[in-house]
């Protein structure tokens, strides 16, 4: 628990740490960004959010398991990775299109459909895991013999 | 069918990129976890044995990952890099299988398996990318989760868990800091040169040697790769880490550790020295020879007075790769005077060397492992008679012995002799004089360890030795290796024929760069 | 007589000397919270560059980079300043 400064900050800078991290998840392709910076920008809030309101207090309302968000990311990141083999193509083949966008029959814009982007959310959750579950474990460490052993 | 042979080189490295979520994912259910991963491990084995032999029917493999398009990344699988990645998987496997018994139930559940298959992609990429910056990428890929496996919980409680964190600490490290060599290496490359397709690379470089134009800069980004490699394989400056990591990790991964990883050290100075920075050879051999030199004599005068019989090991495959990139510096200086048969026939027998070590050094870490476990310490001085109780590890520590000090029937004979015979033909009789030296030692340390394990009679005052020595799981891996050492002792002709065409590769860049520069682009 | 392109080079260079006192703080300060605040002070002056190196460029990439930047070194001070604070970081 901190004052209440920081939580006021902090909730004010989860939104706008979420909104930029989908922001690089969705521009990755051809731009700089991609999942594995908008991971560590939303592992970033959500350890901002850990550290303001206190792990314990956290944990009674929303307590996912990132080990296995670590798990289903790299897999969905694999098996993304493998599909082109299916399509007759090499692997990590991405396709790509562009879409125009119609407003009342009227052009207002284009949508780049990129299928590599499903391998971003792949890594965007593999590291949004991994490093969330890093500061958990070693957050709440204590340490029990300082010679180690079993 | 041809769907497989179609991508075979980025299955070794999707299949266990695959293995390592799912075994995650299983983690509820051992047995299953456990079926998985050996049957990936199996089909990974088949998979690398299939590569080599296409490798040799077909000449070079070129895949396009992502079909980029002409400078994009590739995956390049030549003899070396086949062989390699053959020799990656067999003790992989054999390494798993060993683990199941050797490894603590817990650990083993939760993060083994997964590590144990990022660690396989990460070397299976080193051996087959060809693409630089990717090799850094795969570098990084198998030193973390390397140094993560280093920790994992043994059933016997001989090493503390606080000398295993100081020791991945230590790894991971002093790793991470070759890893930054390398990243500043890899960019200063690509500064001077505008690519970082090795191929590419390769030509680029022979065009500016050819026209005399060569940056002075060029230079030092080889030494700084001498660095890198020289470093992963602990070469003397460089070798401080080794002694420490390899006895307190787990007898599988020590394996693991020993038998592959420092040969990527090996791998990459073929690799980068001979293939890329080609017309530099000449300068870089003479610094590979002496470093060599140095290594084989600490490596050998440090493993005489150990009494800690996996630190014996360790400084032992210190000296060992020592002799490897003796013959490599050899090579490289041979190739300059104009003796390319001399220089190929070095290269060819200082591969056969690094088979032959990976193979008997792993072989003697997991015999290592069982002997750990039945006397419960890893003082040699407190062991002795231990050939009553335990014939098969008796057999199996000698034929590794036998191996790695060079005696006859044994693979690690027909390697030394090659080695030095090959040398004596391109008269570096310096060189040859002291690692002859150095090899009679090799033989004293080896069965000074063997005689204090298994001769004797153990000192009443520590006990009894416990019974659960080696189970059958733990058994079948060694006697496997231990087959393969023997075999390659005396029937050599296929791994003498491989290494010959692979020093030919090595001496002749050509092949490579065309096969990768003038292919059918997808 | 300084023109607008010389005066965000003159800034981009007065911007790499504020890091200077900021680094010699971080290695000789002599309390924790020294180190701290002096590291802090050097993230935004890093930022800084990074905005006036995007201007100079006329690149948008290096405002990525500098937006980054500032919400990882807050998210690092706030973690550091609670550790101070309470001896704990969760």
């Amino acid at each position: 628990m901190t004052t209440v400064i920081t939580k006021t900050v902090a909730k004010i800078c989860l939104m706008v740490d979420m909104l930029y991290s989908i922001d690089l998840l969705l521009i990755g392709g051809n731009r700089p960004g991609g999942g594995f910076i908008g991971g560590v920008l939303c592992a970033c809030g959500i350890g901002l959010i850990y550290v303001a309101y206190g792990y314990e207090d956290i944990k009674k309302i929303w307590n996912p398991d990132w080990h296995s968000w670590f798990g289903y990311g790299l897999l969905f990141a694999s098996i993304t990775a493998l599909s082109p083999l299916l399509a007759g193509h090499n692997y990590f083949r991405s396709a790509f299109d562009i879409r125009p966008i119609e407003l009342m029959g009227y052009e207002v814009g284009e949508l780049e459909l990129v299928s590599s982007m499903f391998f971003d959310l792949g890594v965007y959750f593999v590291v949004v895991g991994g490093l969330l579950f890093i500061v958990t474990k070693v957050g709440t460490d204590k340490v029990k013999d300082p010679e180690g052993g079993q | 069918m041809s769907f497989l042979m179609q991508h075979l080189p980025i299955l070794l490295i999707a299949i266990p990129l695959l293995m390592a979520p799912a075994t995650i994912l299983t983690k509820a259910y051992p047995g299953f976890q456990k079926a998985l991963d050996i049957v990936a491990s199996l089909v990974l084995l088949g998979l690398s044995g299939l590569l080599l032999s296409t490798v040799w029917d077909g000449g070079i493999t070129v895949y396009e990952v992502g079909e980029f398009g002409k400078y994009g990344i590739v995956l390049v699988a030549d003899l070396l890099s086949a062989s390699m990645v053959v020799l990656s998987c067999l003790i992989g496997c054999m390494g798993l299988i060993y683990s199941y018994d050797y490894i603590e139930s817990k650990s083993l559940n939760l993060t083994y398996h997964s590590l144990y298959n990022l660690m396989l992609a990460g070397i299976n990429g080193i051996f087959l990318t060809g693409d630089i910056f990717n090799l850094f990428v795969f570098f990084e890929i198998m030193l973390l989760s390397s140094g993560a496996l280093i920790v994992a919980n043994e059933t016997s409680t001989v090493t503390k868990i606080s000398d295993k964190m100081e020791a991945t600490m230590k790894y991971i490290v002093l790793n991470m800091l070759g890893s930054n060599v390398m990243l500043i290496a890899v960019a200063s490359l690509y500064a001077s040169i505008g690519s970082l397709n090795m191929a590419d690379i390769a030509l680029k470089v022979r065009i500016l040697s050819e026209a005399g134009t060569m940056p002075w800069h060029i230079y030092a980004i080889g030494l700084l790769f001498i660095i890198v490699f020289g470093g992963k394989a602990a070469v003397f400056p460089l070798h401080y880490w080794l002694p420490d990591v390899h006895p307190t990790a787990p007898s599988p991964i020590s394996a693991m550790l020993s038998g592959v990883i420092i040969k990527i050290g090996a791998y990459g100075i073929l690799r980068i020295l001979f293939v890329i920075f080609a017309p530099l050879k000449g300068v870089f051999g003479p610094i590979i020879l002496v470093m060599a030199l140095i290594t084989v004599g600490l490596g050998a005068t440090a493993a005489i007075g150990q009494t800690d019989v996996k630190r014996l090991l360790a400084y032992s495959s210190v000296s060992q790769i020592g002799y490897v990139f003796l013959g490599f510096g050899m090579g490289a200086i041979a190739y300059e005077a104009g003796e390319i048969a001399g220089a190929v026939l070095i290269i060819a027998a200082s591969f056969v060397y690094l088979v032959n070590h990976a193979l008997a050094k792993s072989m003697l870490f997991l015999t290592s492992g069982g002997i750990i476990h039945k006397a419960e310490t890893r003082d040699m001085r407190k062991m002795g008679g231990m050939v009553d109780s335990s014939p098969v590890m008796a057999a199996t520590f000698l034929v590794g012995a036998m191996s790695i000090g060079g005696v006859p029937p044994m693979g690690g004979f027909i390697s030394k002799f090659m080695l030095f015979d090959a040398g004596l033909k391109s008269q570096f009789y310096l060189p040859i004089g002291i690692a002859l030296v150095f090899a009679i030692f090799t033989l004293f340390y080896m069965f000074r360890g063997w005689i204090l394990i298994f001769w004797g009679a153990r000192d009443p005052q520590y006990g009894e030795y416990s019974h659960h020595g080696l189970s059958l799981l733990m058994v079948g891996p060694i006697v496997v290796l231990a087959v393969l050492v023997f075999i390659l002792g005396i029937y050599a002709e296929p791994i003498l024929g491989i290494a010959n065409t692979i020093a030919l590769q090595v001496m002749d860049p050509n092949p490579y760069i065309d096969a990768v520069l003038t292919r059918v682009i997808r | 007589m300084i023109s607008l392109a010389d005066a965000d080079f003159l800034a981009l260079i007065v911007m790499v000397l504020a890091t200077a006192p900021c680094i010699y703080r971080v290695l000789y300060g002599p309390t924790l919270p020294d180190r701290i605040a002096a590291e802090d002070a050097m993230g935004n002056a890093l930022v800084v560059i990074f905005g006036l190196y995007a201007y100079r460029e006329s690149s948008i990439f290096l405002m990525d980079v500098a937006m980054l930047l500032a919400i990882i070194s807050f998210v690092g001070t706030v973690v550091v300043a609670k550790y101070l604070d309470k001896g704990e970081v969760l």
